[in-house]
């Protein structure tokens, strides 16, 4: 029996930081997430309405960004070593892009921070979407930008440990975690270069005043291309948590590995060109492409599907292995005790559910109803925010034992938490959702208008806001419940013979029952390449076509405010 | 490789249910005839609304039997027409609106309908929407365009037939 | 007991969306639910699984084991 910290100490270290940082992260994000729900419903509103969207750019960053990426790179790190049974080539590169990844966000963090203080004449209050012409002080791109790079080194350090070992042993089947791994990285490569040009090119030397102005339009187009892939980059590691853990915290086997690497696959082609339905009621995009967009989405289904089938096959043979008998009997066999397993039963549960109301955004027409409601804020606490994040959460009671030798201080505690966060998202993406058919908006401080109120289906908006405060403050407490684990735990003492073994689950159906075609990543890229190519060439191009490369004009917000332009189309007061 | 009989079954499952999705939202948006948001319109020059005779004055036009044009600029924090004084339109009418941003993105929305679209500086959105009996409603923009945003609302008001004036008859 | 004290905190837990969805699934066929009418509806349908949970399997002293589905 070894650990994964008496086996790899070094790569050990490198996991701890990047979990440590984004846990972090999420402790932040957790205290503003909560912050917002008060705000937002009129319970406590600890800063001015103005300033509400400083936390909410800050909330966004730091958990849609930094909580998972970190996070998903400790976590590729940890498949890819394991599974190579290999450290990395050199420990020093994967510390320079943990270097990299810290160093930017501690950039772009300072004028998110600055917004909210007084006398910091810098702020960054433009969200996690920044779409131009809302402009941001330069350290933002810049920090945005560094820690894209970071991420892009961490996928080269993945890719040079991945081609030692393959010269150590050329013959093998690429192991099912690294082939996830991998597939993973050379997605992320395709869909973030959108954001990076987008940051680097134009809104870097926007903000710093190279260029005039920007293609609003363009921009924006740049950022879905990566805005919509960014969250598979979420759910891949979460998947391959699901396919290569969950199976063996049950007490089984994977069902069928050449169908996980299928999924991979399916993922790598299909996940970019897709981010045109975040604009489906953009003016100035043809319909055609928001079709085409529509239909690849709807297609993206299909691996995620796949997913459902292979997971639930899997617990269920592992229920069985535990001695499970009957059609739904073999459910009470599982370990429902053990908050590594239950946590991430509970994640894919509610991802489920998520499904459903994605397939209502995915939907052009359907959309029209929701886009931008707090039916859309609901939607995705489901996903990232839940089956991400709890997988997340519940895997840490199975790895943080692994990288540092101790074990966690309680893991009833842990099991609280892991339910605690399910009740609490049921009951505030459910009024979220609610709220959103009724016409609330999302990223508004106040959804409170003085001209007209909303009427809910049924019910009241005042039982609404019941269900966010609820709902968000069992969240909150959740994630204290966690953090405060996670610290206790490392207070404690070293005890490696109580820590299972370092090991992920075997496949019934093994590498070697799927075609070699499988592993040929060069071929795969390819197709993703072209793809990505077919449906964006054509949108782009028109965009740059109508507007220009620099744009049609509009001026930047807040640090040029050009108020005589607005006063003399007729409004008194510009709030700058 | 192999792969299991259940496996197959839910993969043609998968992929019927999936072309089924493609086809009820194709049919909603051909068949039933919903416009989608698109290109239609040209570029502007959002630094020179009032040379555009559309948005020098923006305003509601009668443009048929029971056809009516909006003009709209949804600007920082207002919607002119709407936040001032309301739009209005009569009832059992065609309505389209045109919205352009002199600044930022903002979003022309009518909570609890899916009268619903982005606002880009530079770009005109086009919309037409079938209104029926009198009623009010409000008028929000819901993408966030800055420390103002939550005070950007306006009305548009549907009214009986006989109430309706136009601004240019008054 | 039946099932394990963490199946059933879970099967709990699972209840929940289930009963804050009775209530769409009432509007939808024309109920008029209060949030009132579901607590109370959750309260019962939570004793009740808490009460199966518990409840001795073999619940007649001498009467054979009731098969198992
Ligand atoms: C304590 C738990 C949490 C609470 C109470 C909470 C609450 C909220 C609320 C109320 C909003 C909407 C604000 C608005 O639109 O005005 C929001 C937005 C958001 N949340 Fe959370 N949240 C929590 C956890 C998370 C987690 C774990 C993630 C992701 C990993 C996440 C990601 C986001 C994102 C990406 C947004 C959108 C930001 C934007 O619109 O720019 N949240 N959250
Ligand atoms: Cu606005
Ligand atoms: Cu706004």
């Amino acid at each position: 029996m070894t650990t994964y910290i008496e086996r790899f100490p070094a790569e050990a270290r490198v996991i701890r930081s990047t979990f440590f940082t984004a846990f972090i992260a999420l402790g932040i994000g957790a205290l503003f997430g909560l912050l917002q729900v008060l705000h937002r419903t009129d319970v406590h509103r600890l800063v001015d309405s103005a300033d509400y969207y400083h936390i909410l750019t800050i909330h966004g960053v730091l958990l849609a960004l930094t909580f998972t990426i970190f996070f998903l790179a400790g976590v590729f790190t940890w498949g890819l070593t394991t599974s190579l049974d290999r450290g990395v080539v050199d420990v020093r590169f994967t510390w320079a892009w943990y270097g990299l990844m810290v160093g930017g966000t501690a950039l772009a963090a300072i004028p998110m921070f600055g917004g909210l203080i007084d006398g910091i004449d810098m702020s960054a209050g433009v969200l996690f979407t920044f779409y131009a012409p809302l402009q941001a002080h330069p350290l933002f791109y810049l920090g945005l930008a560094l820690f894209i790079i970071g991420t892009w080194l961490a996928g080269a350090d993945w890719i040079w440990t991945y081609l030692a070992w393959r010269r150590e042993n050329p013959d093998e089947r690429i192991p099912l975690p690294t082939f996830m791994v991998l597939t993973t990285t050379l997605f992320w490569y395709l869909s973030s270069l959108g954001v990076a040009i987008a940051v680097v090119v134009f809104l870097l030397p926007w903000s710093l005043g190279l260029l005039e102005q920007v293609n609003p339009l363009l921009t924006r187009t740049l950022f879905w291309y990566f805005g919509h892939p960014v969250v598979y980059f979420w759910l891949m590691p979460t998947y391959m948590l699901w396919y290569v853990l969950l199976p063996k915290v049950a007490g089984g086997k994977l069902f069928s590995d050449p169908l996980a690497r299928v999924v991979f696959v399916l993922f790598l082609l299909l996940s970019t060109p897709t981010g045109i339905h975040h604009q489906y009621l953009d003016p100035g995009i043809a319909e055609g492409f928001k079709f085409i967009a529509m239909t690849n989405t709807m297609f993206l289904l299909l691996p995620s599907l796949l997913t459902a089938f292979t997971v639930v096959a899997s617990v269920e043979h592992g229920a069985r292995q535990r001695g499970g008998t009957g059609y739904l009997g073999w459910l009470g066999a599982l370990p429902w005790r053990d908050p590594v397993f239950t946590g991430m039963a509970l994640a894919g549960l509610m991802f489920a559910a998520a499904g459903f109301s994605g397939m209502v955004n995915a939907g052009m027409n359907i959309n029209y109803l929701v886009h931008n409601t707090f039916w859309i804020v609901g939607h995705f606490h489901l996903t990232v925010g839940t089956a991400v994040a709890l997988t997340f959460m519940a895997v840490t009671y199975w790895l943080l034992p692994q990288i540092t030798g101790k074990p966690i201080w309680s893991r009833s505690v842990g099991l609280a938490q892991v339910v605690t966060w399910f009740v609490g998202m049921t009951l505030m993406s459910n009024a979220m959702h609610r709220g959103g058919l009724s016409g609330v908006p999302r990223r508004t401080a106040e959804p409170q208008y003085e001209n007209f109120d909303f009427t809910p289906a049924f019910g009241t908006m005042a039982e609404l806001d019941a269900g966010v405060v609820i709902g968000g403050s069992l969240l909150f407490l959740s994630a204290v419940l966690f953090l405060g684990n996670v610290f206790v735990s490392l207070t404690g003492g070293k005890d490696l013979t109580s820590i299972p073994e370092n090991a992920y689950a075997e496949a019934l159906s093994g590498a070697e029952d799927g075609p070699l075609i499988l592993d040929n990543l060069k071929l795969w890229l390819v197709i993703a390449v072209l793809l990505v190519v077919l449906t964006y060439a054509l949108p782009i191009g028109a965009i740059i076509d109508r507007g220009g490369l620099l744009g049609p004009g509009g001026s930047p917000y807040p640090l040029v405010v050009e108020s005589g332009r607005a006063i003399s189309i007729g409004l008194g007061e510009v709030v700058a | 490789m192999n792969i299991h009989a259940y496996e197959k079954l839910w993969l043609a499952a998968s992929l019927v249910l999936i072309v089924l999705f493609i086809g009820s939202v194709t049919y909603g948006a051909v068949g039933a005839g919903i416009a989608m948001v698109d290109d239609a319109e040209g570029v502007i020059d959002p630094d020179a609304l009032d040379e555009d005779d559309r948005f020098a004055d923006p305003r509601v036009e009668e443009v048929g039997e029971n056809e009516y044009e909006v003009y709209v600029v949804a600007g920082q924090f207002f919607f002119d027409p709407g936040t001032f004084e309301p739009i209005e339109v009569p009832e059992h009418s065609q309505v389209t609106f045109y919205v352009t941003s002199p600044d930022v993105i903002h979003s022309f929305s009518i909570p609890g309908t899916n009268a619903n679209t982005m606002v880009i500086p530079g770009e005109v959105a086009s919309m037409t929407v079938e209104v029926g009996d009198p009623q009010e409603y409000g008028i929000v923009c819901n993408e966030f365009c800055g420390g103002g945003h939550h005070d950007m609302e306006g009305e548009f008001h549907v009214v009986p037939e006989d109430e309706f004036t136009l601004e240019a008859d008054e | 007991m039946r099932i394990s004290p963490g199946a059933l905190l879970v099967l709990i837990a699972v209840s929940i969306p289930f009963i804050v969805q009775s209530r769409t699934v009432a509007a939808f066929i024309g109920l008029d639910m209060s949030v009132w009418q579901m607590i109370a509806l959750g309260t019962v349908t939570i004793s009740a699984i808490i009460l199966w949970a518990v409840w001795p399997e073999k619940w007649l002293p001498g009467r054979p084991k009731l098969e198992e589905g």
